[in-house]
């Protein structure tokens, strides 16, 4: 009786030692990792907060070059016509000893259109209040160039005064990246940088004219023209202004409306020549103090940087193509 | 009942089994489900405190996975350590999402930490990233990357403190050079413990129930239980019983409606009778004379409970009360002749019909005899139906006489 007790009791002690194993210390079942979903692909590029730390450590740099008159280290913090842009700003501001107005970039933004497309070059659009002085905003376009650069300050466009702007999807959600060759619009955004070229140049006599709704950057340079021409008439002399497209310097960002927001470089030349053997010189004051010292002939030769924001609206809607805002800068003067 | 006494003095075999055997076994289990469960409760508790970690071996970079810094907490530490990882900017951890370390990795090996393999172990694996490695001038330093959302950087040691991971981030690390002597470790301090104690609770506290009922009702001898379960029903059939006496049973009721339905379709066919209700109520006369050689019908809406009541209070009929005030409520005379014809529509007291019912389950598919004296039934209630539709005839024609 006695072992037979001893058999039980050490059974049941083994049987609570087997029981203490298996239920003690236990965490619960372990956890697995879900499965990859379709919404962290389409996040947006940046966050409202990475956009503005990024912005700043750019306009910060602008604004240290800006204050030094001086152009290094410009090309960190900017690519594309912005870089040639600034360059000739800063040259013309060393020459003249201040900085045009025009180049001021306030920090505050109105809005802020980020991307989710995956992949490089990415693009964000960033709209900017006015500045203090009361120019109008700016448009700035940032660009990264691959996934191991950092974002640079790639175009601005000053907003025309006035000027409807299309609408966009919150930065929380993201907005979309256009194609250069989407057909889905009035025309596609190369088709549309092209023919705005052909109206810069042309006027009303270039035959897209009616094609594009009339803005100030259309107003100023045909009266500007005008008054050339009938300076150069009084010493028959001539002048003739060539606007060409820059491959591959287009940047465009899909609207909720389904329309694109499409920022072109387009580059100009002016050729001023001079009638009865009377020198050109130099038309405005950035001109000259790019020109400098250079010796005056006949023929002049002057090459513009221009950034245009083209509006380009959906194939069903009746709105034309609209130019929102635009750069001009020259950078080059040249007698020939 | 009087059984019952001397089983309560000598216990059965069963009650012995389920009071000595089944109730402490219940007992036992109930006493250690509440052992088990306050020791879930405080020493076995989970541990809040989650630690994996994985080693890095030959390789640059690490990526964790999307969901995994999630896995256990959103709030948690993830730390990599290379003691010779010290070029460059030493270790730096970023916090991003899976397309942007992607591009940052294209075309570089790195080892990809995928989940939990245990508590205390991460899963983890070498992993070629797509795309080809692009190098340029303007290439930034890692620490220096717009695309982090958060970023540390360290010589030997980087941290990370997360207190909102998402499912949608990764981690990626640079050692900053090739390494084989890293670490990467995770640390979750969970807020949502599972509770193992409550199960443990519940099944002590089930046992327990148990063992009280076995030590009781299951204790108890089946026949004992059983007859007092039928004791019980009896007493409340007979209670039930009582309680029916008093109220019109459902086939009195529904013989009565259908016996106010019959003669009113007769009637219309003959064209005698013009109002069903009418001659029911008027009718009483004529069935007095047609009821002293036929068998008389009980016709509800030919009562008249005042005179019942009457009736009653003079002399209590018993089975002519027996079939409720219901039947009688619509008796329309209160001479003393109809006495007798109470005495008439009262025939069946509920004894009479129960036995009945009981006479006549037993004769049903007994033989053709029981099947002829139900025909025979059915012929007496047929002539009975005729004298009554006879006496509402003559009953309605007195109505249109006196209607006009």
């Amino acid at each position: 009786m006695n072992t037979r007790k001893k058999i039980v009791s050490l059974g049941a002690a083994a049987l609570s030692l087997c029981m203490c194993v298996t239920l003690g210390a236990c965490e619960g079942q372990l956890p697995q990792p879900a499965k990859a979903t379709a919404s962290a692909s389409a996040s947006p590029n940046l966050t409202t907060d990475q956009e503005k730390k990024m912005r700043t450590q750019i306009l910060e740099a602008i604004q240290k070059c800006n204050d030094a008159k001086t152009t290094d280290g410009l090309d960190k913090v900017m690519s594309g016509p912005e870089l040639a842009v600034r360059t000739s700003e800063i040259t013309v501001a060393q020459k003249t000893g201040n900085l045009d107005a025009k180049t001021t970039i306030p920090t505050d933004i109105t809005q802020t259109i980020i991307p989710t497309d995956s992949g490089w070059p990415r693009s964000v659009f960033t709209i900017t209040t006015t500045t203090e002085d009361q120019q109008s905003k700016r448009l700035l376009v940032f660009d990264q160039e691959s996934a191991r650069q950092n974002y640079k300050l790639w175009g601005v466009a000053r907003l025309f005064q006035g000027v409807q702007m299309p609408k966009f999807t919150v930065p929380e959600i993201g907005a979309q990246m256009g194609a250069d060759n989407d057909s889905n619009l009035k025309m596609t955004p190369k088709e549309a940088v092209a023919q705005y070229a052909d109206v810069l140049q042309n006027g009303t006599n270039s035959k897209y004219a009616n094609d594009f709704a009339d803005d100030y950057l259309r107003q100023e340079l045909a009266t500007l023209s005008q008054t050339v021409q009938q300076g150069m008439e009084r010493n028959k002399g001539t002048q003739s202004q060539t606007f060409t497209p820059v491959d591959g310097q287009i940047r465009i960002m899909r609207s909720a409306d389904g329309g694109d927001l499409v920022v072109a470089q387009i580059n100009s030349e002016w050729t001023r020549t001079a009638g009865e053997g009377r020198e050109s010189q130099p038309a405005s004051d950035s001109e000259k103090a790019l020109f400098g010292d250079g010796k005056a002939t006949s023929t002049m030769r002057v090459t513009y940087v221009n950034v245009v924001a083209l509006y380009v609206p959906s194939a069903k809607s009746n709105a034309k193509v609209t130019a929102v805002g635009a750069e001009r800068q020259a950078v080059k003067v040249e007698a020939i | 009942m009087k059984k019952d006494a001397p089983v309560k003095k000598e216990p059965t075999r069963h009650a012995k089994i389920m009071r000595g055997i089944v109730t402490p076994i219940f007992g036992l289990l109930a006493v250690a489900c509440i052992v088990l469960g306050v020791l879930n409760q405080t020493i076995w508790k989970p541990n809040p405190s989650i630690s994996a970690s994985a080693p890095v071996e030959n390789t640059q970079y690490l990526l964790i996975d999307q969901g995994v810094a999630d896995l256990v907490d959103s709030t948690v530490t993830v730390t990599a350590t290379s003691a010779s990882a010290t070029a460059n900017d030493g270790v730096c951890m970023a916090l991003t999402t899976s397309k942007d370390a992607a591009g940052w990795l294209a075309g570089q090996s790195y080892e990809r930490i995928t989940g939990l393999s245990s508590w205390t172990e991460l899963s983890h694996s070498m992993q070629e990233a797509q795309g080809e490695a692009k190098t340029s001038d303007a290439d930034v330093a890692f620490k220096d990357s717009d695309m982090w959302s958060q970023v540390s950087c360290d010589a030997g040691r980087a941290s990370l403190n997360l207190k909102e991971a998402t499912d949608t981030s990764v981690i990626l690390v640079d050692f900053g050079q090739k390494i084989s002597d890293g670490t990467i470790d995770l640390h979750w301090t969970r807020h949502n413990i599972p509770n193992f104690a409550l199960p443990w609770y519940f099944g002590g506290g089930l046992c327990a129930i148990l063992a009280v009922l076995c030590a009781s009702v299951f204790a108890m001898d089946m026949s004992a239980r059983r007859k007092r379960i039928s004791a019980r029903a009896e007493k409340a059939r007979a209670e039930r019983h009582e309680r029916r006496k008093e109220e019109p049973k459902i086939s009195e009721a529904l013989a009565g409606s259908l016996a106010a339905l019959k003669p009113r379709g007769k009637s219309k066919k003959r064209g005698a009778a013009r109002h069903g209700r009418h001659s029911g109520s008027a009718g009483a006369t004529g069935r007095v004379q047609a009821g002293e050689s036929t068998p008389t019908i009980v016709d509800p809406h030919s009562r008249n409970m005042l005179a019942e009541r009457t009736s009653a209070a003079g002399a209590d009929t018993g089975a002519g009360l027996g079939t409720g005030d219901a039947v009688n409520a619509n008796e329309t005379e209160t001479s003393a002749q109809n006495t007798q014809d109470t005495a008439a529509t009262s025939v069946i007291s509920p004894e009479e019909l129960q036995s009945y019912f009981a006479r006549f389950a037993q004769e049903v598919g007994v033989d053709d005899s029981a099947q002829t004296a139900a025909d025979s039934a059915d012929d007496s209630a047929n002539n009975s139906t005729t004298s009554s539709d006879a006496s509402s005839g003559t009953s309605s024609d007195t109505d249109g006489k006196e209607n006009d």
